[in-house]
């Protein structure tokens, strides 16, 4: 809670930029890839052994690395065809492109079957000139996130999306081919000793500005938004500058840093896949304060609706729900079954003699028969069939009748226990006034599965305080 | 439910024992056809009605309509308490031109006639 607050806040006035968690493992990181990369500068030359034979783990990784920057791809485009935000638009595609690169890498790498196979035979093996382009344009693309105010509402849509990311892999593959047939014309990028050539080193310092400013600005939205998606981001754009800064510090194809990096880079890509999760998590979490909240609201909605109900017609219309009915009224005497309009007058002589029977003074059996009448009416009009009950309590009987007919809608209530007069002569209303009036008290359960209405009789009319007005006598 | 209309004056609906849902629709057509026969007024005699609920009130408003629409009068004869009850609850009792009455001959002094 105290977090989506603060994210609401932040985003509102733009300006509020306060030190957190992760801002502060940002600072950290920052100044740890920047010792580093100076050690590495300073060392400039003294490159490890170069490790014979490739080990295995190389492609492994960037295969691994590669199926991480696919789920960042799908997670965050999805992301943004829920929430519409330019950010996750770009680093989706961004890591789409990086992610396509390092497949190809991964799956062209020579021997790594046993039997000394590629894993796509067919293919020739990944032009460093791919990769590179790959690299970079991951880079570029989180740098426009960082900044972008595009893609909004309506730009792209759900399909146009699907096409648009379509579009951009036949493009990485169309790319993968151009550089396959044009590698031999280009300028080569690594010594068949694994040294960097001057091309590769300068574009690599192009690569580690871009990745830098990319961390600086991502840094700086996410104080601005606290979106875990772009702080984590900033970790991925840090570590990614540091290798290719590493590059130019003098390190060599496959030496002992080299491989260092590809864990580095690796663990980069997986940060920004958990900043991904960890805003599902957020927003799971912020769901479930508001679906509380929501229910809260709800129930005091209800408290107060019963409560006014109760309080308009003097207590005598309890809202309430069908398990309390049933503990009110315990186990019924008789029953019967509504179906036909004929069974309006059967049930009424039923209950009216099995009234009189135990006690009941005429008039009070025939106001009870005519509560009746008016509850079966409701049931066969709205419901069209249902069923009564007969139950004696202590000091009198509850007639329950009830249906599963779609119920009373919420707002219809009020109008039942408030409106008085000619208004409601054509609602559902009279029959609920005359209920309420002919009997001592009328409990009604309503929703979707049904109604139930449950008409409590006493033997003797109950004193009415003289604090209250009694509805016969406000109704004149 | 019994319902007389008066051979000597076509204007008086008795209506005697029990209104209900499933008879209702039989008073408003009996209703309907007593307006057409007397546009300048009816009475609804429910002296002897022993059990009514609001099917008679929405029975008794269809009348009243017909009969106002039209510029005649309306009388009603109740005696029975719990009648009278609903008639007050749904207000049918406040309403301008429906008038109620004790006896018959009340009634028949507010309501003319039948012309025809």
């Amino acid at each position: 809670m105290n977090r989506s607050e603060r994210g609401i806040t932040a985003s509102r006035d733009g300006a509020s930029e306060s030190a957190d968690g992760l801002y502060r493992a940002i600072v950290v990181a920052a100044v740890a890839f920047a010792i580093l990369a100076l050690y590495l500068l300073l060392r400039r030359g003294e490159t490890g052994p170069v490790l014979t034979p490739l080990p295995w783990f190389v492609p492994v990784i960037a295969l691994f690395q590669s199926l991480a920057l696919f789920s960042v791809a799908f997670l965050a485009l999805g992301r943004h065809s829920v929430l519409r935000d330019p950010a996750s638009f770009w680093i989706g595609m961004g890591a789409a492109g990086y992610g396509v690169a390092l497949a190809f890498y991964a799956l062209t790498w020579p021997d790594l079957l046993p039997g000394g196979g590629s894993i796509i035979a067919s293919l020739p093996g990944t032009p460093a000139w791919f990769v590179q382009f790959g690299i970079t344009i991951f880079g570029g693309l989180l740098l426009v996130a960082a900044t972008a105010r595009r893609p909004k509402d309506e730009d792209i849509g759900g399909r146009m999306l699907i096409v648009l990311s379509a579009a951009w892999i036949a493009f990485l593959i169309l790319a993968f081919s151009l550089a396959v047939a044009a590698e031999e014309h280009l300028p080569s990028l690594v010594t068949s000793t694994g040294a960097f050539t001057i091309p590769l080193l300068a574009w690599n310092a192009v690569a580690a500005v871009l990745f830098a400013a990319g961390a600086i600005l991502t840094t700086h939205r996410y104080l601005q938004t606290r979106d875990a998606l772009l702080g984590y981001t900033a970790f991925a754009q840090m570590a990614f500058a540091f290798s290719v800064l590493a590059t130019v510090g003098g390190m060599r194809r496959y030496d002992l840093w080299w491989y260092m990096l590809r864990v580095i880079l690796a663990g980069s890509t997986l940060a920004v896949l958990f900043g991904l999760l960890m805003e599902y998590v957020h927003l799971y979490s912020r769901e479930r304060e508001r679906t509380a909240e929501v229910l809260r609201a709800e129930e005091e909605k209800l408290a107060f609706y019963r409560r006014t109900i109760a309080a308009a017609t003097g207590g005598k219309l309890i809202v309430t729900d069908g398990h309390d009915i049933e503990k009110v009224a315990g186990p019924a005497v008789a029953s019967w079954e509504i179906r036909v309009a004929d069974d309006i007058r059967g049930i009424r002589g039923d209950i009216e003699r099995i009234a009189s029977d135990m006690g009941f003074d005429q008039s009070r059996c025939e106001r009870l028969g005519i509560a009746l009448g008016e509850a079966i009416t409701n049931v066969l009009k709205h419901a069209g069939e249902g069923e009564a009950s007969l139950h004696k309590t202590d000091d009198g009987v509850i007639a329950v009748v009830s249906d599963r007919g779609p119920g009373i809608p919420a707002l219809a209530l009020p109008d039942v226990a408030l409106t008085r007069g000619y208004s409601t002569a054509e609602t559902l209303g009279v029959g609920y006034k005359v209920m309420i009036e002919f009997t001592d008290r009328v409990y009604l359960a309503t929703g979707d599965d049904g109604t139930t209405v449950a008409l409590e009789m006493k033997y003797r009319p109950p004193e009415v305080l003289p604090a209250f007005v009694s509805h016969e006598e406000s109704g004149q | 439910m019994i319902i007389e209309v008066s051979e000597l004056s076509k204007r008086v609906i008795r209506v005697s024992g029990v209104i209900d849902y499933g008879n209702a629709a039989e008073l408003n057509r009996v209703f309907e056809s007593a307006v057409r026969d007397c546009p300048r007024g009816i009475i609804v005699d429910l002296s002897q009605t022993t059990y009514m609920d609001s099917a008679g009130v929405q029975a008794v408003l269809h009348a009243y309509r017909l009969v106002t629409s039209g510029g005649g009068a309306m009388a009603m004869v109740l005696q029975n308490p719990n009648t009278r009850s609903i008639m007050r609850i749904s207000g049918v009792d406040k309403l301008p031109g429906l008038h109620i009455c004790d006896d018959l001959a009340c009634a028949e002094e507010i309501v003319p006639e039948c012309e025809r």
